[in-house]
């Protein structure tokens, strides 16, 4: 890279630090007043009790349930596309990393909240940890997304410690200079330095994907181990965890793009980046469409009692708009935008990916809400519709993950410079650059 | 010797960190309660027949039910589901909670609030739970009821709830039948056996192997095994402690 | 400041792990001591209340011991059976106030039991023969002393009747045991193996963040050599 370019790298990763224009205020307000909405749907959810929602007797899970394995599944992009791309040495993945690392934590802390918004006695959430049995999968779940929530803030700070040392050296802002330097730990790029991140952030891209595998299949878990129709299946978990690769690459997609047209990245992140991602999307997507196909045919195939009622609501009876409309339109038709050649690529990837991510809510919503509808004792369905408390927290959670973003790119850098030096700085492209690094770190 | 070093370290780290996932895939299940055998010797373990041949779909034991706890109408503890034959007749089945011996319920507590008594009565321990509802989606019975709301206003004469006289119910937690073990201490017929104008109900004990519904005393297992009595939902594994007796509602003379 | 940090972060993880895990194992055992109200603490003594009352608080079918009417007789009389598994043979012979033997007399076999009060529980029936003789085998559910009672429901002229006698079980059927889970040898272990791997995975991560900011911290210096500063 010239040195122009590096230099103006540098300056649009770090346009956004500090800076404040009327775009960003004006986002901050309304983003802020939906979060506001949300919490107060919640605050007044918690003062009166779960009836304020529309969840009865029979579906007991509804929206809280969908949308915390939606956004827990978001988050995924972080993982997949920084860790992997990272493990895999993929030169174009440097300005995209940040963005990607920081999605993952935003969408995570948000769907993380979710099963205490669904619980009916939040006051008591810490008898999970005096009481807890190691039999129950909402512990293993309350495990692994802790686990995986630190992972991934570890895995936004350690690649973020270089860039905060730029941020240290060359912004004077007088308050947070002392937090800069704090966080940057004396940061100078020495060799030893270099070693010591390298092998830190070598065994976190190692460690983030199981983490993330884990926690998507302690969620299908959940609902696998129970003895419902629909719910009761093998595949389950890794059902979840392609679904959840897949609305996470297509977050990253959104977040990228949004962040290229308002932040001007465009000289760095480009149609190749897109495609690049849509391909991943397209493989992931057909590979969800396996499984799903995989499941349903099993199911459907040997059609027993219990499961036949299930399936006959799905596929024509009173889900079937929205399971033919997420096939069809959330499914089938983003990958094939996504996939045909030709001009407009950021543009079909963005609206592929829009289309995912309602397609893949839509069937988060047929997983848990027909499961649950459909009778255990085989004689009265279930009915739910969400009240507006469900509606308006839904609103809220989703409003906060462009509000996290926008507020941590105020003071981090939006793109990885450290990482675009490492990348571009390399004379030959280095195979698994963190191996040999990570192992010479350990030997010493 | 150094590398061979390192590279072993390398692959203990990496096989840590891969098998992550994996080991936690692989322990979905653990049976905290199966140790759980109780002390030496139980006084009594409870069971319940029901007699599907004597029920007339009447529900005065829901009612008997609801006034007993001072549930809300639409808490069925015990609920009396109109089964349509295929043959079109019609019979009524009255479930209560079957105190399954392997209880999804019991296993999928994150905080063991769902317990099972020495007398194989799960109860459920209102003061601890957190209302995730786990237990709801676990159960293949759909035995359980989640206070959205708050319940009907009732004085507790002992001055507060107990796992054994869940009466009121709290809001936020889940609640379900429980063989009226408030009243079965102390000598009484369960609310809804007492409660049954058909002698549907049968409450026994399986340890003394002896079952009443009020009116007539019997041998539990001889009269199971006579009556061809059957299990719901069996095959799932759960072992309920109710037993049914097909039938649909025809008059019998014993 | 950080290098301390690096064993308090450790035994921070550790300690949560250990909370997290640690009592979840614990709490299913200390779960066996179930809170007990008031009421169910009133238990064993309601019970054996009740049989020194002779079922006073419930008591919908106390035993009805009355001598015969008519003079008809049912002489009941128990003997060990043939085959242990048998348990005991109830014998009755029912005969007239004459001294007649009565045949084709239905007979019902009682056992009095403590539930809710006392009960008859019904254990067998059985027709009498020419001699006005039948017998039922009664394995009992429990060892220990029962009342057998063997009930004539009358026959034509006959009234009803019934013998009495106590049964001094030696042997009884096996006591109901409540099925040990499936695979419960193996899966009581597969938690604690979940622990590990999650204590590894903690572990792991703490090595990442403080090794890494100990390294960035300790090597900030280039003229000095790695350790040098420890």
């Amino acid at each position: 890279m010239e040195r122009r370019q590096h230099d103006r790298y540098i300056e649009r990763a770090m346009w956004s630090i500090g800076r404040g224009d009327r775009n960003f205020w004006i986002s901050v307000f309304v983003l802020s007043a939906l979060v506001f909405a949300g919490l107060y749907a919640w605050v007044y959810q918690i003062q009166r009790g779960l009836w304020v929602t529309g969840l009865n007797q029979k579906v007991s899970w509804g929206f809280y349930i969908i949308n915390c394995v939606f956004f827990i599944g978001m988050s995924y992009g972080g993982a997949m596309t920084s860790a992997i791309l990272r493990l895999t040495n993929a030169k174009w993945r440097a300005p995209l990393t940040r963005l990607a690392e920081a999605t993952a934590v935003a969408a995570l802390l948000v769907g993380a909240v979710y099963p205490i918004i669904d619980m009916g006695r939040p006051d008591r959430f810490l008898n999970i940890l005096f009481y807890g049995q190691a039999g129950s999968p909402v512990v293993w779940d309350v495990v692994a997304i802790s686990t995986y929530m630190v992972a991934s803030l570890v895995f936004l700070y350690l690649p973020l410690i270089p860039d905060l040392a730029t941020t240290r050296d060359s912004l004077r802002m007088s308050r947070l200079q002392g937090v800069y330097r704090f966080l940057a730990l004396g940061w100078k790029g020495t060799p030893g330095q270099e070693a010591s991140l390298q092998r830190g952030i070598g065994i976190m891209a190692v460690l983030i994907i199981p983490l993330a595998v884990s926690v998507h299949s302690v969620l299908a878990w959940l609902f696998a181990v129970t003895a419902r129709s629909g719910w009761h299946s093998t595949i389950f978990a890794p059902l979840f965890v392609l679904a959840a690769m897949l609305s996470g690459v297509a977050a990253v997609i959104l977040v990228i793009a949004a962040f290229r047209k308002v932040y001007g990245l465009q000289e760095f992140i480009t149609a190749k980046h897109f495609r690049y991602l849509s391909y991943l999307m397209i493989a992931l997507g057909a590979g969800y469409l396996y499984f799903m196909v995989s499941e349903y045919l099993t199911e459907g195939y040997l059609l027993d009692q219990a499961t036949a009622p299930l399936l006959e609501s799905i596929f024509i009876g009173s889900y079937a708009p929205a399971f033919w409309g997420f096939t069809t339109l959330g499914l089938i038709l983003p990958l094939v935008l996504a996939a045909i050649p030709g001009r407009y690529v950021i543009g079909r990837a963005c609206g592929a990916s829009l289309l995912i991510i309602a397609g893949m809510w839509l069937k988060r919503f047929l997983i848990v809400v027909p499961g649950m509808a459909e009778p255990v004792m085989p004689w009265d369905w279930g009915r739910y519709a969400p009240s507006w408390v469900e509606v308006t927290i839904t609103i809220g959670s989703a409003a906060a993950i462009p509000l996290i973003l926008i507020i941590f790119f105020r003071f981090f850098p939006v793109m990885s410079v450290h990482e675009m030096e490492e990348v571009e700085g390399a004379p030959e492209p280095r195979t698994a650059v963190f191996l040999p690094t990570f192992v010479e770190g350990a030997g010493e | 010797m150094a590398e061979s070093l390192t590279r072993r370290k390398m692959l203990a780290a990496l096989g840590g960190a891969g098998s992550a996932a994996l080991a936690v895939g692989l322990s979905p299940i653990s049976f905290p309660e199966a140790d759980a055998a109780g002390p030496a010797k139980p006084e009594r373990q409870w069971a319940m027949v029901i007699d599907l041949r004597k029920c007339d779909g009447c529900k005065k034991c829901t009612e008997a039910c609801q006034e007993t706890h001072h549930l809300p109408q639409n808490f069925e503890w015990i609920k009396v589901f109109q089964v349509q034959d295929k043959s079109g007749s019609q019979y009524f089945m009255p479930r209560p909670c079957f105190q399954c011996e392997n209880a999804p319920c019991l296993k999928v507590c994150p905080v063991a609030a769902t317990y099972r008594e020495a007398d194989g009565v799960v109860l459920v321990d209102q003061e601890r739970c957190i209302g995730c509802r786990m237990c709801m989606a676990a159960c293949p019975y759909g035995a359980r009821y989640f206070n959205y709301a708050d319940p009907p206003k009732y004085d507790n004469p002992f001055g507060k709830a107990t796992p054994e006289f869940p009466v009121p119910q709290q809001k936020g937690t889940v609640g379900k039948c429980m063989f009226c073990v408030h009243r079965t201490a102390e000598g009484q017929l369960p609310a809804c056996v007492e409660a049954c104008k058909m002698f549907a109900l049968y409450i026994g004990d399986l340890v003394q192997d002896v079952a009443t519904n009020g009116d007539q005393t019997v041998r539990l297992s001889t009269f199971l095994k006579e009556n061809d009595a059957f299990r719901y939902k069996d095959e799932l594994g759960t072992g309920p402690r109710v037993w049914y007796i097909a039938g649909h509602g025809q008059l019998l003379d014993y | 400041m950080i290098r301390k940090a690096v064993p308090f972060g450790a035994a921070l993880v550790a300690t949560l792990a250990f909370i997290a895990f640690g009592t979840g194992w614990l709490g299913s055992s200390l779960r066996l001591q179930a809170p007990s109200g008031s009421l169910g603490a009133a238990a064993p003594a309601a019970t054996a209340d009740a049989h020194a009352h002779g079922g006073a608080t419930a008591a919908p079918a106390p035993v009805a011991i009355v001598p015969p009417a008519d003079g008809s007789r049912v002489a009941l009389t128990t003997a060990r059976a043939a085959k242990p598994e048998l348990g005991y043979t109830l014998a009755v012979k029912v005969t007239s106030p004459v001294g007649k033997p009565v045949n084709d007399a239905t007979i019902r076999f009682y056992d009095v039991v403590e539930l809710f009060g006392q009960r008859e529980e019904l254990i067998g029936s059985a027709t009498t023969d020419g001699q006005g003789q039948t017998a039922i085998n009664y394995l009992p559910a429990f060892t220990g002393t029962h009342t057998i009672v063997a009930r004539f429901a009358g026959q034509g002229p006959l009234v009803a009747s019934l013998g009495v006698t106590d049964l001094e079980a030696a042997v009884a059927a096996p006591t109901y045991k409540v099925d040990q889970q499936p695979l419960a040898i193996f899966t009581k272990y597969v938690p604690y193996a979940a622990g590990v791997v999650v204590l590894v995975v903690w572990g792991l991560i703490a090595l990442s963040l403080f090794g890494t900011a100990r390294g960035v911290i300790a090597s900030a210096n280039p003229n000095h050599r790695k350790g040098d500063t420890a």
